[in-house]
């Protein structure tokens, strides 16, 4: 049966015949309802599942690497630096990062930066943020929301109508959404070189946009990624979108250690090498910008 | 392959066939020693074994992924890990909002 579909595309493509990855909008396809930025944590007992969410920390000057227990490695960064918060690798401390965890009183989210030690990692962070959106992680029924009332439009996917919860619409004006502000690529050509002991090399790529607050970007990439230890074979070039699942921290950083972070002003990809010798090695990473600010506090079920 | 986990390892593949590697977001909600809650993949985690003479022992463990190809997407864990992925649609290599 055919249905209405409205559609955008980018400029140059057919948009009746074009693929869906080449649409900036599609009704038939569902866009992330963000109705939450916080950097405290908050009870969810009020939505009655597990929603999706981005995890952010906010670094600080007191970061370092170490590369061994006698040697270490500054990070650079201060309060005004942000990366993701993918999932804390603290040997004791089950709560730092973001999180989502089941209490007495149903699900709370946890938000902190990371503290503590971690296999030469001393993390130190400022704090944490997050952004939660109605994409469901468990499978309880959704409890009714109370929401304020105002106009919108809403396109409901599949199978569900518009007075059905959020979770089930393709299109809600009623929440935020991931807006696109730039797309580009960072890439470091990194030389064949020895690192002298107590030495370190380091380059970085930047970005400029210049937005005046710390924005939402992809790929979800952190700082202190060991690439020259998570992999037993580093492909050259390096594409750090397609080797995102692969990361460990578990191991005294060495090799290639690479940090994405994000400012008011720039978003940086850097590679540090500490002590070792080294081939040359392309690392590039294709990103993505949004105007979403990760700083940004608002709660928009109530 | 990288390893880094101590307790065995089993797979499970999607076949998305979009032709191209898409984001992937994956969380797992998360019991074990070291870590609690939902946590976003890839996890490195601690889990306890009791070892008869020996007491509790404690092992690494990690669940991650990787595109094998543009098709496909392979996810590494402990058995009967339950994995909720959501992949998404990426304006990468043409960065059409250059």
């Amino acid at each position: 049966m055919s249905k209405f579909v409205i559609k955008a595309s980018k400029s140059g493509e057919d948009i009746r015949y074009t693929e869906n990855k080449n649409l900036s909008f599609s009704s038939d396809i569902e866009t992330p309802k963000i109705f939450m930025q916080t950097s405290s944590s908050y009870s969810l007992s009020a939505l009655g599942y597990i929603p999706s969410f981005m995890g952010f920390r906010q670094l600080s000057n007191t970061i370092i690497t170490r590369t061994s227990s006698a040697t270490y490695i500054s990070s650079g960064f201060d309060s005004g630096d942000y990366t993701f918060s993918i999932s804390s690798t603290m040997e004791d401390v089950s709560w730092n990062g973001v999180t989502i965890a089941e209490t007495l009183s149903g699900y709370e989210l946890y938000v902190s930066g990371y503290s503590g030690y971690f296999f030469g990692h001393d993390w130190a962070d400022t704090g944490g943020n997050a952004i939660l959106f109605f994409d469901q992680n468990s499978t309880e029924i959704p409890n009714t929301l109370s929401l304020e009332k105002k106009p919108a439009l809403l396109l409901a996917s599949d199978e569900h109508s518009v007075e059905d919860h959020p979770l089930y619409l393709n299109v809600d004006s009623r929440f935020d959404t991931f807006k696109i502000y730039k797309t580009g690529t960072l890439e470091l050509n990194l030389p064949a070189e020895t690192v002298a002991s107590g030495n370190t090399s380091s380059k970085t790529s930047t970005y400029t946009h210049n937005l005046g607050y710390p924005p939402v970007y992809l790929p979800e990439v952190g700082v202190d990624w060991n690439i020259g230890n998570a992999y037993g074979y580093v492909a050259n070039p390096f594409v750090v979108n397609d080797n995102l699942g692969d990361r460990a921290f578990s191991s005294y950083p060495a090799g290639n250690i690479l940090d994405v972070w994000v400012d008011s002003t720039n978003l940086n990809m850097r590679v540090v090498r500490t002590e070792g010798t080294y081939t040359a090695l392309t690392v590039r990473m294709y990103y993505t910008i949004f105007y979403n600010d990760i700083s940004e506090e608002f709660n928009l079920l109530t | 392959m990288a390893g880094g986990s101590d307790v065995p390892v089993y797979k499970k593949d999607i076949v998305h066939n979009l032709g191209y590697k898409p984001i992937v977001r994956a969380f797992v909600y998360m019991e074990a020693y070291s870590v609690f809650g939902l946590r976003e993949v890839p996890i490195n985690y601690y889990t306890r074994e009791w070892v008869d003479g020996m007491g509790w022992a404690i092992l690494g463990a990690r669940i991650y992924y990787e595109h094998i190809d543009n098709n496909t997407i392979r996810f590494y864990g402990e058995q009967n890990t339950v994995v909720n992925v959501t992949l998404y649609l990426e304006p990468r290599e043409d960065a059409w909002y250059e």
